[in-house]
């Protein structure tokens, strides 16, 4: 059972939460990450089967998914600077005062959560509340003086904000709502199975022990039927403060030697990425250079339209539509077409592997600059080179590979190996679909921990290492093969030909 | 002077080739030439005049508009100007194209390959030769020109006359019929020339093969051809035994003997 889930340490509880149903249906659980919001698109995509991220129940979503039942209560949680503690007293002197005639604070909270609801219905204007793609950011502005307010909800705050001294949490508002499971509309089987292991984890007692361990218990939990054994509760509640380490602390704890290694480790997947999409992105760039060179239209025509397209939208869009969008174009195919399900898992055949997806499009997009290197290249070859290759009774086609093609590629030798540059900073981009190259692992260490900038910075001079040594290593090989590059006066001195 | 009589058929000839450029300028216009068997004819005429496009009309490498080239008395299929040619046709231009060795007044050695693999190019992917037979043949090509000892270096570490030898050398190892050479000295300085000048002149005398000798270097003409054709715009104007050419006190021929020009 593929599960979408964030790879912030935050959401442990619910990693947690699922190895324990994941048990209690005898199912093995598959982690699949994906950026926050992204999450439900995972899911629709089939590439998970169920997405759980605190995903409160609104109706707007109920529209589009079905959810399990609540297997958590929240409330909205303010969160201000220490040092206001004297400024704002309480909750309303931050919305206009008493009478309601004053100011609104900024406030920070997360994108398109229901914190923003309520919010507006506590009468903030639009323009006053900033939005942020994920948990932490809010609290970084906080602490900035970006915003001088954050609500989010209660179990976010207690994990960036609850161990934090320059930040105070005031009482919670009292908007409580609950935190359900998502499944693709339609999947009752899985959600019944779901919720069945759901109820039974909450009777037991299991599901109150692992809030605690988290420190998100709180008494509203039991408006859900999630039921404390006291006796538990006390034999462990000892033990459990010892054991905090084992969560929350543990997730924060920050060691430089382990992130550096952990970093280095990323690297590897980042080199690989690199080192398997480029030579594709060129063998791509010279198919599409000479379909683009050649006189039938049939054949130029697609080429230069491919080469325009990709070149004139963004890798982060092609990413998201290869990746997101193609499974879900499958499982559309299917249904439209049950003929062609018939005889072919369209889904399973257009759901590819993250890390596939990251070289295909990476070698797609490449593909299309090094069509316009290659071209160039091409054209740079003095006619004479062509009359020369064919007065020897050379084919055009012996005479395109063997005379046109290696000096053109060796004309443009330097702007390959620029774009084998570019390729190696431009991989940060396949975190989006979470392949654990060396971005997506230091923007998960740098968020569990609350170093992201430290970490952006470790991992900006492992990119600085590796840009470094891919020039100096690409030069070598180069002129290990022969292929030196070529001043432009020697060429002109060779140009031959009837002239 | 030619030893052939005049009812063999010749190696190759062309008649009423015409061309013209994109821009509208004549390129050539009733161009006819004709080359026996062992003969070797130079082509000289004013800068310009056409003698560089009637020699790659004659190797098949430039389009004409109209007119034929036959080798043997066979037309060749040549590349017509505005028409694609067919699959059939441009085999057929390739294959006439292996009888004819070119050598390009700047050379056209490929860069990126070595001087081996430069003359090995022809006998290995224009005649489809094994490796091993292609090398033999390019060693024994550069033997010919005495450029042996260079066969692994780069093409561009050689000087300008080392490169003029070995394109001879690439020519000459795809064993053509026919050579044509392009102005083989104009692009050297004093001592070169006369280094290559030797070599063509040997080629020359050998008569081994049927040559034509696009050349400005009448010193050369005089040792090396057997008739000389004059070019003008385009158009053979005259077309004469060497002796009679550096004889005649035809203005023409005079004149462009003197000057290099055919009108004043
Ligand atoms: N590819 C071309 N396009 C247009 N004009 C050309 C081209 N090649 C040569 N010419 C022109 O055609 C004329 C004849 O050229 P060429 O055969 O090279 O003369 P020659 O070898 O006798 O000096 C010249 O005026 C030259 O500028
Ligand atoms: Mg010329």
């Amino acid at each position: 059972m593929p599960k979408a889930d964030d790879p912030d340490a935050l959401t442990g509880f619910e990693i947690e939460l699922m190895d324990a149903i994941g048990r209690a249906l005898d199912l093995r659980v598959e982690p699949v990450l994906g950026d926050w919001l992204a999450l439900v698109d995972l899911m629709k995509s089939g590439r998970a089967d169920l997405a759980i991220n605190g995903f409160e129940v609104t109706e707007e979503r109920a529209a589009e998914v079905d959810f399990s039942a609540p297997y958590y209560v929240y409330d909205q949680q303010p969160t201000i600077r220490a040092a206001d503690r004297a400024r704002f007293g309480d909750f309303a002197s931050m919305r206009g005062g008493a009478d309601g005639t004053g100011t609104f604070v900024p406030v920070a909270t997360l994108n398109g959560a229901a914190s923003v609801d309520v919010l507006l219905e506590f009468g903030w204007p639009r323009e006053a509340i900033r939005e942020y793609d994920d948990g932490l950011a809010p609290y970084a502005e906080l602490k900035a003086g970006r915003v001088d307010l954050v609500v989010q909800d209660g179990v976010v705050a207690q994990y960036y904000a609850g161990g934090d001294p320059e930040l105070v949490n005031l009482a919670p508002l009292g908007q409580t709502g609950t935190y359900a499971a998502l499944f693709r509309k339609g999947d009752a089987a899985l959600r019944g199975e779901f919720d069945r292991a759901l109820a039974g984890l909450k009777s037991s007692g299991e599901l109150a022990a692992l809030y605690r361990r988290w420190k998100i218990w709180t008494p509203e939990q039991a408006s859900i039927g999630i039921v404390e054994r006291v006796g538990d509760s006390v034999a462990t509640g000892g033990s459990e403060t010892a054991a905090g380490a084992d969560g929350v602390d543990a997730a924060r704890a920050f060691a430089w030697p382990a992130v550096l290694w952990a970093l280095a480790k990323a690297c590897v997947n980042t080199i690989l990425l690199t080192v398997l999409a480029m030579p594709l992105a060129v063998v791509v760039g010279v198919a599409l250079a000479i379909a683009m060179r050649s006189a039938r239209r049939r054949i130029a025509w697609p080429a230069r339209a491919y080469v325009a397209l990709v070149r004139g939208t963004p890798l982060l869009v092609q990413l998201y539509l290869v990746y997101y969008s193609l499974p879900a174009l499958g499982l559309w195919l299917a249904g439209e077409i049950p003929s062609l399900a018939a005889i072919l898992d369209v889904q399973a055949a257009l759901t590819w592997p993250a890390f596939l997806v990251a070289i295909v499009v990476l070698a797609g997009n490449y593909g299309a600059y090094e069509a316009e290197v290659q071209r160039a290249g091409l054209e740079s070859v003095p006619d004479g080179q062509r009359r020369a290759a064919l007065a020897l009774g050379f084919t055009h086609r012996t005479t395109l590979w063997r005379i046109e093609l290696p000096q053109g590629f060796r004309t443009m030798l330097p702007a390959t190996i620029n774009d084998l540059n570019s390729m190696i900073k431009d991989s940060s981009l396949v975190s989006l679909i979470a392949v654990p190259e060396l971005m997506q692992v230091a923007l998960g260490i740098g968020k569990a921990t609350f170093m992201v900038p430290a970490v952006l910075v470790a991992a900006a001079a492992y990119y600085l290492v590796l840009s470094l040594v891919a020039d100096r290593l690409a030069r070598r090989l180069a002129a290990a093969r022969g292929l030196g590059i070529v001043p432009g006066a020697q060429r002109g001195a060779l140009a031959g030909g009837a002239r | 002077m030619s030893a052939h009589a005049s009812t063999d058929v010749p190696i190759l000839e062309c008649s009423g080739l015409r061309k013209r450029w994109p821009d509208g300028r004549v390129a050539l216009d009733d161009a006819s030439l004709v080359l026996h068997e062992r003969e070797v004819v130079a082509v000289v005429g004013p800068n310009g005049c056409g003698k560089s496009t009637l020699l790659a009309a004659l190797a098949g490498l430039e389009t004409v508009d109209a007119g034929d080239v036959r080798f043997r008395g066979v037309a060749v299929a040549l590349p017509r100007t505005g028409a694609r040619p067919t699959k059939s046709d441009e085999e057929a231009a390739r294959r006439h194209r292996l009888r004819i060795g070119v050598v390009f007044q700047s050379y056209g050695l490929f860069p990126h390959l070595s001087v081996g693999a430069n003359c090995m190019a022809g006998p290995r992917h224009g005649l489809g030769l094994a490796a091993n037979e292609a090398e033999r043949r390019a060693r024994a090509a550069l033997a010919r020109v005495g450029m042996e000892e260079v066969f692994g270096r780069a093409a561009t570490e050689l000087s300008g006359g080392q490169q003029q030898r070995v394109a001879i050398a690439r020519a000459l190892a795809n064993d053509p019929d026919v050579l044509l050479f392009d102005e083989p000295t104009s692009a050297l300085d004093p001592q070169r020339t006369r280094e290559v000048g030797a070599l063509v002149r040997s080629l020359a005398a050998e008569h081994r093969r049927a040559m034509v000798l696009v050349a400005h270097d009448l010193d050369l003409v005089r040792d090396a051809a057997d008739r000389v054709a004059l070019m003008e715009a385009g158009r053979l104007v005259a077309d004469l035994p060497v002796k009679n050419f550096f004889a005649t006190s035809d203005p023409m021929i005079r004149r462009f003997r003197e000057h290099g020009k055919t009108v004043d």
